[in-house]
């Protein structure tokens, strides 16, 4: 039980940071952005380089993936999305997919398909109540639990985070109440690739870094923000640590080879059942105008 | 503030539905803006808000012309639409609602919300509220009081009695007439033509996309074929 526990929130730590930055891109600006594992592929590449070529320590590589994938999902909301503004949602998911393949391969151009690796010291699992605990697991459940907490109190406490919260809920009412939503959409991008940039940093350590490494937790980020309720940031983790924790279940009780169709399951389930989400827009007590 | 509005025409997607309309609020003056369903009330709010582009003249705000202007930007100049539907962000609390209302105003947050507080005291017990489970009232109430966080000198108010039971759509008329002891002026969307009536300086009949009757409200309570006409059985 303490294994699966550990192991659950191993891989939430990989997808619940992206997928914060999902939902809250998809509340704010109306269509799901497929390019975000090909953004954490390029976070997981990004702090490769500043750690394996540049010899910074790994928690430094992080900080520097962090921004290069804040800069890059800006450049990219410039250059593609905002021209598209006006088009239909399904125009914007189409280009966010043919993106995915332009990072990808430009990330292939660039690195070339060669399987990579942290520079970091090997350490041995930690048994702890039976339980072999990896200490770069133990770390990115900490660096993701850490920005997290961080991120989720930001956008509670501070106006830029309540702003943010209020655009995702209603873009329109945000305006008339004076909310730059122009400048809040650059927030939100900056925010949103740096947390994916963490996802891949974080995902570098567990899974090969290559140009495709993203695309085994796409599935699993969309999953987890829409189980949440797209525009909740809490919702999104919640729903991260709720898939994880059915995808290992899977592993433990079946095979390792039906993780990825994991994501899939709960994506039709909840679409079917609840397609709010577990913490969607609340349905109105009152009259509803 | 003084709003002046000259011959506006707007609508959807290339089709006007009001033409031509001129209408003037004076400082701190409340007008009601009356008519049946389909008048184009909420498309002239719309239009003056800058929600939708005007297909033709002119929005001035004390003298400035400000057609079209962005919705945030109009804010910042003290206008505040309150819509009649999703006129609050329903996955914040009460409180928050509240602050995010406050964001062109921050420094007077603390002050504005305790004056709200004391306009609207059933707010003060919901405050860690989600506003998507108010009532309707409640509701209203909040949406109100958000707009009243940035200070406005101009309120735009699409139906905010809508869905409200009699005893409620009182009080809140009450509320806004009030309002103008703070020197705040209001155009008031309004079905409850009588009512609104009773408590407004000047009141507009919109018929058809334009203007068709207009003056003092004492003047069209006193009009007999006013009711047949534009106020609906109740008048």
């Amino acid at each position: 039980m303490i294994q699966l526990i550990f192991d659950t929130l191993a891989t939430a730590a990989l997808v619940a940071p992206a997928a914060v930055g999902f939902t809250l891109i998809f509340a704010l600006l109306g269509f799901a952005n497929f390019a975000v594992g090909a953004v954490m592929a390029a976070g997981a590449f990004a702090a490769w380089s500043v750690n394996a070529l540049l010899g910074w320590p790994i928690s430094a590589a992080a900080v520097a993936a962090m921004m290069a994938c804040a800069a890059l999902v800006l450049s990219c909301d410039r250059l593609v999305f905002h021209p598209l503004r006006e088009a239909p949602a399904w125009a914007l998911l189409v280009s966010s997919v043919a993106l995915s393949f332009v990072i990808e391969n430009l990330l292939r151009l660039v690195f070339r398909a060669d399987v990579r690796g942290y520079d970091v010291p090997l350490a041995r699992p930690i048994i702890w109540l039976e339980a072999r605990i990896a200490p770069d697991a133990a770390w990115s459940i900490l660096a993701a639990a850490a920005t997290l907490a961080l991120v989720l109190a930001g956008l509670r406490l501070l106006p830029w985070g309540r702003a943010l919260r209020a655009a995702a809920d209603d873009p329109s009412l945000a305006a008339l109440r004076g909310i730059p939503i122009g400048h809040l959409r650059v927030f939100a991008n900056l925010l949103a690739g740096a947390l994916a940039g963490l996802s891949g940093t974080l995902a570098g350590f567990s899974l090969a870094i290559e140009p495709g490494l993203g695309w085994s937790l796409t599935v699993s980020v969309i999953a987890a923000a829409i189980l949440g309720g797209i525009g909740s940031a809490s919702g999104a983790v919640l729903g991260a640590v709720l898939i994880a924790f059915v995808e290992e279940l899977a592993v433990k009780v079946a095979t390792p080879a039906y993780r990825p169709a994991i994501g899939f399951i709960a994506l039709a389930l909840v679409l079917m059942l609840r397609p709010q989400g577990l913490l969607g827009r609340p349905l109105a007590a009152g009259r509803d105008q | 503030m003084e709003l002046t509005i000259t011959g506006l025409s707007a609508g959807y997607g290339g089709r006007a539905v009001i033409s031509d309309v001129s209408l003037h609020v004076a400082t701190g003056e409340l007008v009601a803006l009356l008519g049946p369903n389909g008048a184009g009330k909420s498309t002239l709010m719309a239009a003056i808000a800058g929600t939708i582009q005007p297909l033709a003249g002119q929005v001035h705000l004390d003298g400035r012309e400000v057609t079209g202007m962005d919705p945030a930007r109009l804010a910042a100049c003290g206008v505040a639409l309150v819509p009649q539907r999703r006129n609050v962000f329903r996955t914040l609390s009460v409180a928050e609602n509240l602050a995010v209302g406050a964001w062109l105003a921050p420094r007077q947050a603390g002050r504005r919300r305790d004056e709200v507080l004391s306009l609207f005291p059933a707010l003060g017990q919901s405050l860690p509220r989600a506003a998507g489970l108010l009532s309707g009232g409640q509701r209203q109430m909040l949406a109100l009081g958000m707009a009243l966080m940035a200070g406005p000198r101009l309120l735009l108010l699409d139906e905010p009695t809508a869905g409200l039971s009699p005893m409620l759509v009182e009080e809140t008329l009450i509320a806004i007439a009030r309002l103008r002891e703070a020197g705040i002026g209001a155009l008031l969307v309004e079905q409850n033509a009588r009512e609104a009536l009773r408590h407004t300086d000047r009141a507009l009949v919109l018929a058809g996309g334009g203007v068709a009757r207009r003056g003092t409200a004492a003047q069209l309570l006193a009009e007999p074929d006013l009711g047949a006409l534009f106020l609906g059985t109740a008048a």
